[in-house]
């Protein structure tokens, strides 16, 4: 299990598996140094919750069939208000997780169009 | 969910307000607006193209475009971010913002447009085409309307529609022909490169008073010729096009700016001004149709995009081409094709290294008499 701490001090206790699709986690665990959790300065607790929740349904293998993951993401990201929207993406940015960055900035293309 | 110009900038800015007014009271509300970290139109520039580009790349065809040009109305950064990416290589010859009218079109296909024209105004209206039919209306890009002075003709270019004073900022060129209307020149608004000198002319002292920004040099530039010669058969044939243009080049080949290498040409100002900035000249012609016997009439393959027989029709290929490696142009592709559908509607199909603007001009010098051609 892996510890992420929020910069405003709530902790989250994740599987290593859904902590590992950020890039940035990853390496840190590759370089161990996650001994006493991982700090993330740059992440409140409320979007750090709404990050763990998209990796756990993209746990490789444990979301479903691809349609069925596509209608829950639809579903996550049409249900956040746009300050949300825009820290998800600051944060999706500086964790590394590509398809949720892509996922949250394609949501902001298709609110310009 | 649609959203129009306006409620995209004040939903942004929305954001910003809350910042501000956070920061004004209790330190919880200062880490609080700190932690919003600025609104939208400061994010980080890496994810604002990631955003821009995501909507660049939906919104290809006009009218949905609009929605490039709104991301470019957001703030300066925005601005910065969206031209960049509608000017990319791979972006090249789609038509964004009204300066794109001026860059050379796409490289593997034509923009396909419609000229209206009305003969009460002498008014000629550009179009992008958006659909196949040559009846529904299109994007409007540029407009000419045509002034009879004395010796010579003008038609003057513009983006807007209902302005054609040389002094406005919707100016963008004009086309001038000889009284005979058989030789013409294209002068662009803009300089084509730096250190360009506008031609002298009365109109240019008279309307650089009228400039915004003294630092741009106002005035015309010549940016190209045509001249139609005589047709030396005695039956009604087609006439001979002949168009000098200084085009951009898309991509300039380091190896087309010797001077050396060009072709001896007809002495004009434009020849020693050559490559100081990487564009070139482009020589066009007009393809020569074949006689067709059992229709007895000339023929030209127009691909179904042009359905009237008319003198005025033609398809330009290029002799001389400086968007190819060699230089020489590739004399089978045709780099415009302009003619008749309908009585006062034309099209136009125009393809790198012409420009909207370009191809626009080379058009209107088939309307109006050549007395010495027919």
């Amino acid at each position: 299990m892996i510890v992420l701490k929020s910069s405003d001090g709530e902790t989250f206790e994740i599987e290593e598996a859904v902590a590992l699709q950020s890039q940035t986690i990853a390496h840190m665990v590759e370089d161990d140094c996650v001994e006493n959790g991982i700090p993330l300065a740059n992440v409140t607790g409320e979007i750090l919750a709404k990050i763990i929740e998209y990796c756990k349904k993209h746990v490789e293998g444990g979301g479903g069939s691809e349609e069925e993951l596509k209608i829950w993401d639809k579903e996550f990201i049409e249900n956040i208000d746009q300050s949300t929207l825009f820290n998800l993406i600051l944060a999706a940015n500086y964790l590394n997780i590509k398809t949720l960055l892509d996922l949250t900035c394609q949501r902001v293309a298709d609110m310009i169009s | 969910m649609p959203l129009s110009r306006s409620l995209l900038s004040r939903r942004l800015s929305s954001i910003s307000f809350r910042d501000q007014g956070g920061a004004e009271t209790t330190t919880e509300s200062k880490t609080e607006s700190r932690e919003m970290s600025g609104s939208w139109s400061s994010m980080l520039p890496e994810l604002l193209t990631e955003i821009i580009r995501r909507v660049e790349d939906t919104e290809d065809q006009w009218p949905q475009r609009r929605d490039v040009v709104t991301c470019a109305c957001v703030s300066k950064k925005w601005r910065e971010i969206t031209q960049e990416i509608v000017t990319s290589p791979c972006n090249f010859g789609k038509i964004t913002f009204p300066s794109c009218l001026k860059l050379a079109g796409p490289r593997d296909f034509s923009n396909q447009c419609l000229i209206k024209r009305n003969k009460k105004t002498s008014t000629f209206y550009l179009y992008l085409a958006l659909t196949p039919s040559f009846t529904d209306k299109g994007k409007f890009l540029l407009a000419a309307r045509r002034f009879r002075t004395g010796a010579y003709t003008e038609y003057i270019i513009s983006l807007d529609a209902d302005d054609f004073s040389q002094g406005s900022n919707a100016y963008v060129g004009k086309l001038r022909s000889d009284f005979l209307g058989t030789n013409f020149t294209v002068y662009d608004s803009q300089p084509p490169h730096n250190g360009a000198k506008p031609s002298n002319g009365k109109s240019s002292r008279r309307f650089a008073s009228k400039q915004i920004s003294p630092q741009v040099p106002a005035g015309n530039f010549e940016v190209g010729h045509v001249s139609y010669k005589f047709n030396l058969l005695k039956s009604r044939g087609p006439r001979r096009m002949v168009s000098t243009l200084r085009c951009a080049s898309p991509s300039p080949s380091p190896s087309s700016s010797s001077s050396a290498d060009q072709k001896p040409l007809d002495v004009t100002k434009m020849m020693k001004k050559l490559n100081k900035d990487g564009s070139g000249f482009t020589i066009l012609k007009n393809k020569a149709p074949r006689w067709h016997e059992q229709l007895q009439c000339w023929c030209l393959n127009f691909h179904g995009r042009v359905t009237v027989a008319s003198v005025k029709n033609f398809q330009l290929v290029a002799t001389i081409d400086q968007s190819q490696p060699s230089g020489k142009g590739d004399e089978e592709t045709v780099l415009l094709q302009f003619g008749k559908v309908g009585d006062d509607t034309f099209t136009m199909d125009y393809r790198q290294p012409l420009s909207a603007f370009q191809a626009f001009a080379l058009c209107l010098t088939s309307f109006g008499t050549k007395l010495a051609c027919e």
